[in-house]
């Protein structure tokens, strides 16, 4: 992800948007919060730009998943803060299986030489 | 697209500014957090700031992403286009102005020649649930003698089948009585013809359409005033009402709000009007709406008294009926129950009449557009207008496609540089369709106008044709929907050749040299193309509008047989009033004789049927001597007396005219005419011969032939004028209940119609005047169409002409300019003004010349369409093709010769400094 998304790529764009649900389970973060502690959790892996993570924001939040609202920042700087749905959240835990029952299915493959 | 995001998007619809504040928020916030942990993590300001910036990447790319996703983006581009085509139009108004006015004029005039068509040929019958209506209708191979006796009403003979809706009043009644599927069964009489009306002690004329009890019911039209006719007011001894239309109790009851119980006077009987009828109810038949309806039992009861045929006996069929059809029951039922109820009501299928080919089979016609007179006399000619008219608009498009082409090379710079900054081709090329989609419409609505006035005058015209025809023209949901989708069609066909070439630019050279920078354009073969189209369309129009002005013009030049000059007719029906035998006849007399002492009257003719334009009347008869056993001899009929050959100057060739001295004591006398010599007599000498007029009762009506007379055309002008034979009025006062007079006379004729309005007010008061015209105007009417098609064929082509000389005269202008350059050179070279002048003037050739190569073959198969309305003319009249490319040629090449000599006067030294 270190890269421009892929569009065509589902699986990419999915998994994006599994990791923005997850990091909001929390409670409600702006951008750069989120972008952060992604970078911080997947210990320097996982590096989301600008580029994905505002459209996929966006995107999330279109699709009523994320609820956003405007707030000020420690700094004092307006900011825009997102937070999880409930539809949202049944979103994540459906996102979580499917991911896990993928990431299962390929290690077995991989598994067996 | 969920509700959520629907919702979410709508709500920044009207905040725009506020979502691109917030989404730059939003960026930059992010960069100043990552600028703020670049400080934390080392590094100086300046180099945060750096790195923060050249970490985020393009912004503006990542909101203009965002935005897209907050935006309803194809709906609020199509916005965009249509602001900034506002803006461009607004830039060149004249440009605008002259494409508006010509679409306006091309649109206009189709949406008028179709709201006509939409009025006569495809609205419904003003009633709830139109189509469920069914007429009854008939079909029989030759006339079936075995039930019929007399047939009222429209009827039609297709290969030897004749159709007809008319059936006998028993038959009416039985089939009401007895049938199931069908909610109601009404009955109207199929013939509506003018009856005398007193009103306040005037007498005036109007169509009275007798109907049955129940026909408003079935229609489901209530009145607006008062109360409908019901089954109680159609009973044999009820007292006789009448309700009225709209427009008579407007115009001519003066919207008298306590109109009903007032009593009027029909055909001399006492009426009281009971309602009145909405305004856009006009009968079963459009074109023709009745004044007046009356029961059935009072107009049975007016025919008995007036003597002229039994309306009751099951041999004559007068009687319109139609069915509004059950919800539940479809055709194929009803048509079942119809064949057998009718069936039995004739008593088709018994002892006395077993089946045979020649009898009846009873159909049904739906009825949802109402009776088609009218669409079969007009259909073909509207037609072939919208025909004519559609080039027209062609043409029109044409020009405003050269025009756009030519201007859109002027906008070259702004496309190349929106091209070079990234905007997708298509995407310029909608922005150029909507703006010729939006001149279209503008054109369209402006054509709404011209439409209205258009289709005014239209009917205007067709209100004088003999069938007057009473036909309200509006611009409805349909019209509105024609011009709608003809002006957008329009706007894509001329916009959409300009939008593609103009975005076809070689971006570089045109950014660099502020030059032409697409190929082709110096030679603007499209421009060319399009000029040409637009010659051969003109070609075709001009030839049309020349056969039609031919064949007017030989209609107009044909010998009737008669003189109609300086002659005055018009019609009274006394018989309606219930006169009959000698008071008929000396009513006749008395006015023959006051008419004649009106100074300035030279002779006073009657004849019960005009020469012209007053119908027909024809009958088959056996010649002995001269027609073979079991054949007959067709004639068609006058009934005059004495004067009427004088009056109309028709010459006496052999013997006497019917006269004076044929009366009812003496033997039956005819006259006949030359084409009954030549047709049944083999041209030997006619006079005393006999013609034997069939049974009446149980004496043989034989008449002496006494004279030969001129022919005269009968009815009608383009046919010959058939075997005619003329009888005494005097021998047939029977049939004699309404009579048509000829007045010749010279003075001023408004002052001979007063007199004569106030002799036959003076004879006899219950009688009114009806129809008082000049015979010249009769026959002006009889030529409505060919005047009609001649008129608007002519300002059609001229039009056409105008339009195709504007096209050239811009699209040679423009070739000009572009080849500025170029004759600056030539002269330069040597060239004089008369070369350079030849040379574009060959260019005009050429662009006419193609277009007359093609419209010709065009031509040939286009007046073949026009056959039938021609008149002694051959559809490939050599002389009409002929003067039309002369017509044209020499149009065109006034267009092209003004910019040439422009040209030519062009100063060499300007014209090679020209870029």
């Amino acid at each position: 992800m270190g890269t421009k998304p892929d569009k065509s790529g589902d699986l990419l764009q999915g998994t994006l948007d599994l990791l923005i649900l997850k990091t909001l389970v929390r409670g409600s973060l702006h951008g750069y919060a989120i972008a952060e502690h992604i970078e911080q959790t997947s210990e320097d892996v996982l590096r989301v730009e600008e580029g994905a993570l505002y459209p996929a924001l966006h995107r999330l939040e279109l699709r009523g998943w994320l609820a956003a609202e405007w707030g000020v920042s420690d700094n004092n700087r307006r900011a825009k803060y997102y937070r999880l749905t409930s539809a949202g959240r049944k979103q994540l835990s459906a996102a979580t299986e499917h991911w896990t029952r993928l990431a299962g299915a390929v290690a077995r493959v991989l598994g067996t030489t | 697209m969920t509700w959520t995001n629907f919702w979410l998007r709508a709500k920044t619809l009207f905040r725009r500014s506020q979502l691109d504040r917030d989404l730059k928020d939003e960026m930059a916030f992010h960069r100043a957090m990552r600028e703020a942990s670049n400080r934390e993590a080392g590094m100086t300001p300046p180099d945060a700031g750096r790195e923060a910036a050249r970490y985020f990447g393009n912004a503006t790319l990542v909101r203009e992403e965002l935005r897209r996703q907050w935006t309803f983006t194809s709906a609020e581009t199509w916005l965009q286009d249509l602001r900034y085509a506002l803006r461009t139009l607004c830039k060149s108004p004249a440009i605008a102005l002259v494409v508006v006015l010509s679409l306006a004029l091309g649109i206009g005039a189709n949406t008028a020649i179709f709201s006509v068509m939409n009025a006569a040929m495809l609205r419904m019958l003003p009633v709830p649930e139109p189509e469920r209506l069914m007429l009854f209708s008939w079909t029989a191979r030759g006339w079936p003698a075995r039930v019929m006796d007399d047939l009222e009403g429209a009827s039609r003979i297709t290969n030897g089948v004749g159709w007809s809706y008319s059936l006998p009043y028993d038959a009416f009644r039985y089939i009401r009585a007895h049938s199931q599927s069908f909610d109601n069964v009404v009955g109207f009489a199929a013939n509506n013809d003018e009856m005398n009306i007193g009103m306040n002690g005037r007498a005036e004329s109007a169509v009275v359409q007798a109907v049955s009890g129940n026909f408003f019911d079935g229609m489901r039209v209530g009145p607006i005033l008062g109360r409908s006719i019901s089954d109680r007011d159609d009973a044999e001894d009820a007292p006789p009402v009448a309700m009225v239309s709209y427009q008579f109790w407007r115009s001519r009851m003066a919207a008298d709000p306590a109109v009903s119980g007032k009593t009027i006077t029909i055909n001399g009987q006492p009426v009281t009007v009971v309602g009145v009828l909405p305004p856009e109810f006009y009968g079963v038949e459009p074109g023709s709406p009745p004044a007046v309806y009356v029961t059935l039992a009072s107009f049975i009861d007016a025919m008995k008294r007036v003597g002229d045929f039994d309306v009751k006996s099951p041999k004559v069929w007068w009687l319109g009926v139609v069915g509004r059809m059950k919800p539940q029951v479809n055709g194929a039922q009803a048509q079942a129950e119809l064949n057998v109820l009718f069936d039995q009501a004739i008593g088709i299928g018994s002892k006395e009449l077993p089946r045979g080919e020649d009898l009846p089979k009873i159909g049904m016609t739906p009825l949802s557009h109402g009776l088609d007179s009218l669409r079969r006399r007009y259909s073909t000619s509207l037609l072939l207008l919208m025909g004519m008219v559609g080039l027209v608009l062609l043409i029109a498009c044409a020009n405003v496609a050269g025009l756009l082409l030519a201007r859109a090379t002027a906008r070259q710079r702004e496309i190349a540089v929106r091209l070079s900054l990234g905007a997708a081709r298509w995407r310029i090329v909608r922005q150029l369709l909507t703006e010729s989609i939006l001149l279209a419409l503008l054109g369209g609505a402006a054509g709404l106008l011209v439409a209205r006035w258009t289709a005014a005058g239209l009917m205007l015209i067709f209100a004088g044709a003999r069938h007057p025809v009473d036909l309200p023209v509006s611009v409805d949901a349909t019209v509105l929907l024609f011009t709608a989708a003809v002006s957008l069609l329009c706007g894509i066909l001329f916009g959409l050749a300009p939008a593609l070439r103009a975005t076809r630019v070689n971006v570089y050279p045109t950014l660099k040299q502020n030059a032409d920078g697409s190929r082709g354009t110096r030679r603007f073969l499209s421009g060319r193309i399009l000029v040409s189209g637009q010659v051969a369309l003109c070609l075709l129009l001009v030839v049309c509008a020349g056969l039609l002005l031919g064949t007017l013009r030989r209609l107009q030049n044909v010998q009737l047989g008669f003189d109609d000059h300086r002659l005055v007719s018009f019609m009274v029906q006394p018989g309606l009033n219930g006169l009959k035998g000698e008071p008929l006849i000396s009513y006749y007399a008395e006015l023959q004789r006051r008419l004649g002492s009106i100074p300035g009257v030279h002779s006073v003719g009657l004849s019960q049927l005009g020469p012209i334009g007053s119908g027909s009347s024809s009958t088959d008869v056996v010649l002995p001597g001269y027609t073979e056993p079991g054949k007959r001899a067709d004639f068609y009929r006058h009934i005059v007396d004495g004067n009427y050959f004088q009056a109309l100057r028709i010459p006496v060739l052999l013997g006497r005219a019917v006269g004076e001295r044929d009366t009812e004591s003496t033997p039956l006398v005819a006259a006949v005419n030359q084409r009954a010599v030549r047709e049944y007599f083999h041209g030997d000498n006619p006079i005393g011969h006999t013609i034997d007029l069939g049974k009446t009762g149980t004496t043989h009506a034989l008449a002496t032939i006494v004279g030969v007379v001129g022919d005269v055309k009968y009815n009608q002008i383009r046919e010959d004028a058939p075997p005619t034979m003329y009888l005494s009025y005097l021998q047939r006062s029977q049939s004699a209940t309404f009579m048509t007079f000829l007045v010749r006379a010279e003075g001023n004729d408004g002052n001979i119609s007063a007199a004569i309005q106030r002799e036959a007010l003076a004879t006899n008061k219950d009688v009114p005047v009806i129809n008082l015209r000049t015979e010249e105007s009769v026959v002006h009417q009889v030529l409505l169409l060919e005047r009609l098609f001649a008129v608007l064929g002519t300002s059609f082509s001229a039009l056409a002409l105008l339009l195709a000389c504007v096209g050239l005269y811009g699209t040679i202008g423009y070739i000009v300019a572009r080849r500025t350059n170029e004759i600056g050179i030539r002269m330069a070279l040597g060239a004089g003004r008369g070369a350079i002048l030849g040379m574009i003037l060959s260019e005009t050739a050429v662009i006419v010349g193609a277009g007359i190569l093609v419209g010709l073959p065009l031509a040939w198969f286009a007046s073949l369409l026009l056959k039938a309305q021609l008149f002694e003319m051959s559809p490939h009249d050599p002389a009409t093709i002929m003067l039309a490319v002369a017509a044209i040629v020499g149009v065109t090449l006034i267009a092209g010769f003004l910019p040439a000599r422009r040209a030519s006067r062009v100063d060499p030294m300007a014209a090679l400094r020209y870029e």
